[in-house]
């Protein structure tokens, strides 16, 4: 998500994120998802809160994840790495 | 399966994955996953997806999961993932559901087939899941 501008991220706009940049069929598994953003949690790397009721309009409130200061660092320098040793991608029907 | 369904079935997977831990913990992942289920349903309706098609996605969501969710449960009870999963939900245990996800929700939608089908995926699964765990505890 980073570069989207936003600050804040909820679990199934993760998962559409992803999806979309991976160019996947389907949709990350919630057991997966949301134990990677506790993971994320514990480790400091993001914080959570829930979203204010008033902004719902009648829908399940959303738990909202946003990087910390050190968590941004953590994406920045990934971000980075990937950059520097970019993977050989093979276009589709290439071969 | 109705869509209805599913959601039901989800519901009851996470009241079961998460009976017993701190009820904080509990409310929380069950709360996120009921928003996190409406979204999907919203999203997948306004591209024009079909309800039986979104049915199929958050069921295979939820497969998906499943060991995640086991392992998740396993540490908040002991701190250790693979220690305790077989007391979390052993493999013959994880084959099971499988199977009757699989023959009770997803065979028709995917258009029927012999519940057979769906006990043997589910077993094989659950064997799958037990020789992970054995190379796991192996390494």
């Amino acid at each position: 998500m980073a570069g989207s501008g936003e600050t804040t991220f909820h679990g199934f706009g993760l998962a559409k994120v992803i999806r979309e940049q991976t160019g996947s069929r389907s949709l990350t598994a919630h057991g997966t998802l949301y134990k990677a953003l506790g993971r994320l949690e514990e480790f400091g790397l993001l914080t959570s809160r829930w979203e204010d009721p008033a902004a719902v309009e009648g829908r399940p409130r959303r738990r909202l994840y946003e990087l910390t200061g050190q968590g941004a660092q953590v994406a920045r320098r990934s971000i980075a790495d990937k950059a520097a040793r970019p993977f050989p991608r093979l276009a589709p029907g290439s071969a | 399966m109705t869509l209805e369904r599913v959601v039901k079935v989800v519901e009851r997977w996470v009241r079961a994955y998460t009976r017993g831990l701190p009820p904080s913990v509990a409310q929380r992942r069950a709360d996120e996953l009921g928003a996190d289920l409406q979204d999907h349903i919203a999203h997948e309706r306004a591209r024009g997806v079909s309800d039986r098609r979104i049915a199929l996605s958050i069921l295979s969501r939820m497969v998906r999961g499943l060991a995640a969710d086991t392992a998740w449960r396993a540490e908040l009870l002991t701190g250790d993932p693979m220690e305790r999963v077989p007391a979390a939900l052993p493999p013959l245990g994880l084959g099971l559901l499988v199977a009757a996800v699989i023959t009770v929700g997803v065979m028709p939608l995917v258009g029927g087939g012999a519940p057979i089908a769906g006990v043997v995926v589910g077993l094989a699964a659950g064997l799958i899941y037990a020789r992970r765990r054995r190379a796991s505890k192996e390494t």
